[in-house]
């Protein structure tokens, strides 16, 4: 019998795993999961090679209305979909869905943070902007190339004003298979007064 | 056949592998809090630090290095049995020299090289809580983190001060990480508490006993507790240097020759002082 995919679900996975997590730990660096997301099928090769390394029957998520990324994440990894408001990963695949997307996402409570829900966006935007970020993961304050999208999807997250620890995390992943990742301590920065500009 | 192919690679069923794997990257956007997971049984024995190893097995792969400390030295009982096992189910590269590791488990130590941004350094933690000393209910101390009321451990330190004219804490010194999580460091010596803060590696601490997971990002401010008036102090070894290597500036441990009785001191982390030597003799 054919595979739909060739994507190894331990070594695939383990090595998707490790740039994710290197994407969490060094926030605003870009991986890639290039090499992995081409052995999957599909319009969303890259966001499947994600979920299938972090979703499986004890956790849900929320495709926000895709129905082919919803089947094919389903198909793959045996998750439940969900309300948002109750989904531990929400996917994001439409830059007008960003004001929902956090509006309903679980942002964990004072007791238990971790009960968040991680937002998974798509984001194919060029990396025109010069952001700058601060937190745990970067060195002081530095400045990072990233998307319009990018700069929107923090706006949107803190217009949500949530009390640490409570909060959600962000991870960016395009088709092409860069994933950068905005955990929910990274604060955007301003220097000279100007934020989020045009890349020289 | 080799033997490994009994075995699932790197040991654990792929589930657990997913839900350590969860577990981690929530523990990295929450620095210092201690993130729930389902522990596994594993089948070594119990103090070899089960946490630890679930997490190397759900990091390693087929580009990873291995390095295995405990004690400070890579050919303990514990490290060697350790490095076999997981040797066993991955086939991975095993080193013992720091440069070279890109994992590094641990469980008393944190190398004397300065980590890279391309390491992890893996604790096994026998006690997660730091809170332990002062309240043993679990459900009070989740309380006492989510409200950040961090009053008694202050008072036993006070009180520690009080009685002893110093904190009496020797190993798992407490620190407070972001400004937010008091947390435990593992049995590290206070010498190694300062390599935590704003280091350049990745450190991740695995309880296997209490399922819990916590890390402390790269980058990351990680203050010991002290007062104002007295500052935190790491051990002291002016005036005393390891006996091989003549370093000045490593961790020491005390040692006694049987049948002289005669006191000396040498480097606890094993491979750095055989790379001094190595170096000495060049
Ligand atoms: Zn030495």
């Amino acid at each position: 019998m054919n595979k739909l995919y060739q994507f190894d679900e331990v070594f695939d996975t383990q090595s998707v795993f490790r740039k994710l997590l290197k994407a969490m730990s060094y926030p605003g660096e870009q991986v890639s999961v290039t090499e992995e997301k081409e052995k999957l099928f599909g319009n969303y090769p890259a966001l499947l090679a994600a979920a299938m390394t972090l979703l499986d029957n004890e956790v849900t998520f929320a495709a926000m209305g895709n129905s082919e990324l919803s089947h094919d994440i389903r198909l793959v990894t045996l998750s439940q979909e969900t309300e948002p408001d109750k989904a531990d990963y929400l996917f994001v695949t439409k830059a007008e869905q960003l004001s929902d997307a956090f509006a309903s996402a679980k942002c964990g409570t004072l007791t238990d943070p971790h009960t968040s829900a991680t937002i998974i966006i798509r984001d194919n935007e060029a990396l025109c902007k010069a952001l700058c970020l601060s937190g745990p993961g970067i060195d002081g304050v530095r400045e990072y190339a990233c998307s319009e999208l990018l700069c929107e999807a923090i706006a949107a997250r803190d217009n949500q004003v949530y009390e640490y620890p409570q909060g959600v995390d962000m991870i960016f992943i395009s088709d092409s298979g860069r994933i950068m990742a905005v955990p929910r301590l990274v604060k955007r920065r301003e220097t000279n007064g100007i934020c989020c500009s045009i890349r020289r | 056949m080799t033997q490994a192919d009994h075995y699932n690679y790197a040991f654990l069923d792929e589930g657990s592998k997913r839900e350590i794997r969860r577990t981690t990257l929530k523990a990295i956007a929450i620095p210092g809090y201690q993130v729930p997971f389902g522990s596994r049984e594993l089948p070594i024995g119990r103090g070899w630090g089960t946490g630890g190893i679930q997490l190397t097995l759900s990091l390693i792969g087929p580009e990873d290095t291995l390095k295995v400390i405990d004690q400070g030295s890579d050919e303990s009982v514990n490290a060697v049995n350790i490095k076999k096992f997981i040797r066993l189910t991955t086939n991975a590269d095993i080193t013992t020299d720091t440069h070279k590791a890109t994992l590094i488990q641990s469980r008393h130590r944190i190398p004397e090289i300065p980590l890279d941004e391309n390491q992890i350094l893996i604790f096994q933690v026998p006690i997660p809580e730091p809170l332990r000393i002062v309240e043993p209910r679990e459900e009070v101390t989740k309380k006492m983190h989510a409200e950040k009321d961090y009053a008694p451990i202050w008072l036993q330190l006070y009180e520690s001060l009080i009685r002893y004219g110093k904190v009496t804490i020797p190993t798992e010194y407490p620190c407070t990480v972001e400004n937010r999580y008091i947390m435990n460091p593992s049995p590290i010596p206070k010498f190694d508490n300062p390599k935590l803060h704003q280091a350049k590696c990745l450190y991740l601490f695995g309880a296997g006993r209490e399922k819990k997971i916590y890390a402390v990002p790269p980058y990351t401010d990680v203050v010991s507790l002290a007062f104002d008036d007295v500052p935190f102090e790491r051990e002291n070894f002016t005036g005393k240097c390891c006996r091989l290597c003549g370093s000045t500036n490593t961790y020491l441990d005390e040692m006694y020759d049987g049948e002289t009785g005669e006191r000396f001191y040498q480097c606890s982390d094993t491979s750095y002082c055989k790379e001094v030597r190595a170096n000495a003799n060049h």
